[in-house]
């Protein structure tokens, strides 16, 4: 049983990795991310080396470092957690081929979890911690205090690390999660003083508590032992498979009214409500929604005039499942497109009916934040005004930015404890963002030149404007569509292979 | 129906499908036999334009496959799984290929009982997603799928593999009841030699992307497809 060591097991990582099948809009894609990954570890870099310059130029005591730090402690540990939240990439891994040889179960799921969450983006603040800790060091802060504080950084970096991978596998965790941690930097602006037990913690480890260091060593290793017993548990063909689906049996009847299209749209309805990874973006609207209430109540807009949030957050209210959704297109129908395009579908009215849903989903999410008229009437004009905007521009411009994105989507994988779900990964949060930022970068030049009124006015125009141009625009998109045909074709028949 | 010319596929140096010309006449049932690897699926996907050809083209009904969409107006296909909706129930299933392809309930529902005994009573009406199904019965969805408005074209990618044998005899029987009464055009491949040369009027081999021989199907046209891969072997 001992013959397949943790090298061979690396091994065929390493060879996964290398072999994946590698297409030319993934390598821009490649790029842009390790440009991007490039900026942040400078900075990362930078800010290691940032407290001790300070305290030099401030003429902070060496006894002293330790405690000034530990002041500003949560700033880093918070922006390594939504680091961690916002952008992971764990590696899937399929388990089907390891079930019949000779090796202990136990020790496949030990394999994974030491290679599958060797992540980018977990040594962010492993890096800030080790540049620091060697800084202080080098200044005559004594090792004995360093030491033990670099080491509950560290667990601190693992256990969000962890945290992040749980909460990947479960929609409602993930929900939570965001909820919550929204919620607490809402509180935090309110009560900076809350945040005070945390550099507490670091401190008295710093001091030689040994009972705050074993506190981290406790929670990474309970949360361990957790995520062990749960992919034990998880390492069957049938886990998570439902017994007997509940079958929505509705008819939807009235999509016969839009004719052919009508086809489509019930077809996109039964995807969303029949999929675990649909079923998700109707949670996604109900977290934007609470984003929207943390955004306006806790007043982030206000100081200093600054409307970016609060066009930000307009926004993404009215467009949160468009933005999600669109962006998948077609992906979502990645694991049937082969009878999409050899039968008598044609791409306009495959795309019409995405767009009459996606207009739809405006319409729904922009009546359920009206609630939102509570906080100014210039909220609830420029929700209006955006979601003109986002049914007629935006719409268009996410189902054209489908056409980069030709990642398969498993609709219903079985083997979910160990795949990826591609709820936070990095190419996702960029075209999310961009969707986002090109009215934003629209909104405020007209805003400065013509002032609020027109500027909403001419935000408006735009998107009745689009949506009048309904026709061309669809026409253009499905010639486009069609002559990527086949590189959707070829690329979701290889995933499948891996 | 479809006529080839020229037809060439590369892949790499070790692989190219290359097909100088191949007329496939209306009505005709057309069978595709040959080892992995030989080409077969590479034709399918070129002939309903799901991969580009390097030179040469297809035509369906004189329209060129990869230029107009016209051809899906009266084609069908059910090559592998994921021709399949996995979230659907089969009716459903049939239901959206019938509104794609303008064909009322009726109509459908006069197909599909064609296909009754070949369902076994484990397909209708019974509240379960395609992807809950068995492979076999998964297959039965799809192959009866591609009938479903009377297409003039139908490609199948082995139909008979994952049947069980009483499925296999079931269906060759079904496509014979279909040939006599329509005239529609059917591709398939196989690899089972046997059922092949049962529900086809002309074989096609291809071998290392080449049509091998061509022949019409008679009474020593099961012998012979024996006799050539056995040949094979021995040649490597």
């Amino acid at each position: 049983m001992d013959r397949f060591g943790l090298r061979d097991f690396i091994k065929l990582r390493w060879l996964a990795f290398i072999r994946r099948p590698l297409r030319a809009s993934t390598l821009i894609w490649k790029i842009l991310k390790y440009i991007f990954l490039a900026l942040m570890y400078l900075e990362v870099v930078f800010f290691g080396f940032f407290p001790l310059l300070i305290f030099k130029e401030k003429n902070i005591p060496v006894s002293r470092y330790l405690p000034e730090t530990n002041k500003y402690i949560f700033i880093f540990i918070g922006f390594a957690f939504f680091f961690n939240m916002m952008i992971n990439n764990y590696s899937s891994l399929k388990i089907k081929p390891f079930l019949l040889l000779p090796i202990h179960k136990k020790r496949i799921v030990r394999y994974y979890l030491a290679t599958g969450w060797i992540n980018i983006t977990q040594f962010t603040l492993i890096t800030w911690v080790v540049i620091v800790s060697a800084t202080f060091l080098y200044a005559g802060v004594p090792p004995g205090r360093v030491i033990p504080w670099a080491l509950a950084l560290v667990l601190t970096s693992i256990w969000f690390n962890m945290l992040a991978w749980t909460t990947e596998k479960s929609p409602l965790l993930y929900v939570i999660t965001t909820v919550v941690m929204f919620a607490t930097i809402g509180l935090v602006k309110k009560h900076p003083e809350w945040l005070e037990p945390a550099g507490k913690i670091f401190q008295s480890v710093a001091d030689g508590n040994l009972l705050s260091l074993s506190g981290f060593v406790i929670l990474v290793a309970l949360t361990y032992i957790f995520i062990e017993k749960y992919l034990l548990r998880s390492m069957y063909l049938d886990t998570r498979r439902k017994k007997q689906e509940k079958i929505y049996a509705s008819e939807l009847k009235w999509t016969d009214y839009f004719g052919k299209t009508g086809a489509y749209i019930q077809n996109d309805i039964r995807l969303i409500l029949r999929n675990k990874r649909t079923r998700m973006l109707l949670m996604q609207m109900l977290v934007t929604l609470f984003y929207g209430v943390f955004i306006f109540a806790s007043g982030l807009y206000d100081k200093n005039g600054q409307n970016f949030w609060k066009v930000f957050a307009v926004i993404l209210l009215s467009g949160a499942f468009m933005i999600n959704f669109g962006g998948f297109t077609p992906s979502w129908d990645s694991e049937y497109f082969k009878l999409l395009v050899s039968q008598s579908v044609n791409f306009r009215l495959y795309l019409e009916a995405k767009w009459r849903l996606m207009v739809f989903s405006v319409l729904v999410m922009t009546i359920l934040s009206l609630p939102f008229a509570y906080f100014g009437k210039d909220v609830l004009m420029l929700l209006i005004a955006f979601a003109f905007f986002n049914a007629g521009i935006n719409s268009f411009f996410v189902l054209w930015t489908g056409i980069f994105n030709k990642n398969p989507v498993k609709l219903n994988s079985t083997q979910q404890a160990f795949q990826k779900t591609q709820s936070g990964n990095f190419k996702l949060v960029f075209i999310i963002f961009l969707r986002i930022l090109i009215p934003i970068l629209l909104y405020f030049p007209l805003k400065k030149f013509l002032g609020f009124n027109t500027a909403v006015l001419i935000i408006s125009l735009l998107g009745i404007a689009g949506m009048l141009l309904k026709n061309p625009v669809l026409n253009y998109l499905a010639r486009l569509y069609n002559r990527h045909k086949y590189d959707f074709v070829e690329s979701y028949s290889k995933l499948e292979e891996l | 129906m479809i006529s080839i010319r020229n037809l060439r596929k590369t892949y790499d140096k070790n692989f190219s499908l290359d097909i100088p010309e191949l007329l496939i006449p209306a009505g005709q049932s057309f069978g595709l036999v040959g080892n992995n690897g030989a080409g077969k699926t590479t034709l399918f996907s070129l002939i309903l334009d799901l991969i580009r050809p390097t030179a040469g083209s297809v035509r369906i009904k004189n329209i060129p496959v990869h230029e107009s969409e016209d051809w899906k107006q009266f084609t069908s296909a059910y090559l592998d799984e994921n021709f399949l909706i996995p979230y659907l129930t089969p009716d459903e299933y049939f239901d959206f290929l019938a509104k794609l392809r303008g064909v009322n309930g009726q109509e459908k529902d006069k197909t599909l009982a064609f296909f009754e005994p070949f369902f076994t009573g484990e397909i209708r009406g019974k509240k379960k997603y395609i992807r809950d199904l068995s492979k076999g019965n998964q297959k039965k969805v799809g192959i009866a799928g591609t009938f479903i408005g009377h297409p003039d074209l139908i490609l199948l990618d082995e139909p008979f593999a994952n049947l069980d044998p009483s499925s296999q005899i079931l269906l060759k029987r079904l496509l014979n009841q279909w040939r006599r009464s329509h005239a529609t055009t059917l591709l398939i491949s196989s690899h089972n030699l046997e059922h092949i040369t049962d529900v086809t009027d002309r074989i096609v081999l291809l071998n290392n992307g080449r049509i091998a021989e061509d022949m019409q199907v008679n009474e020593g046209t099961l012998k012979e497809l024996i006799e050539f891969f056995e040949n094979q072997l021995t040649e490597k």
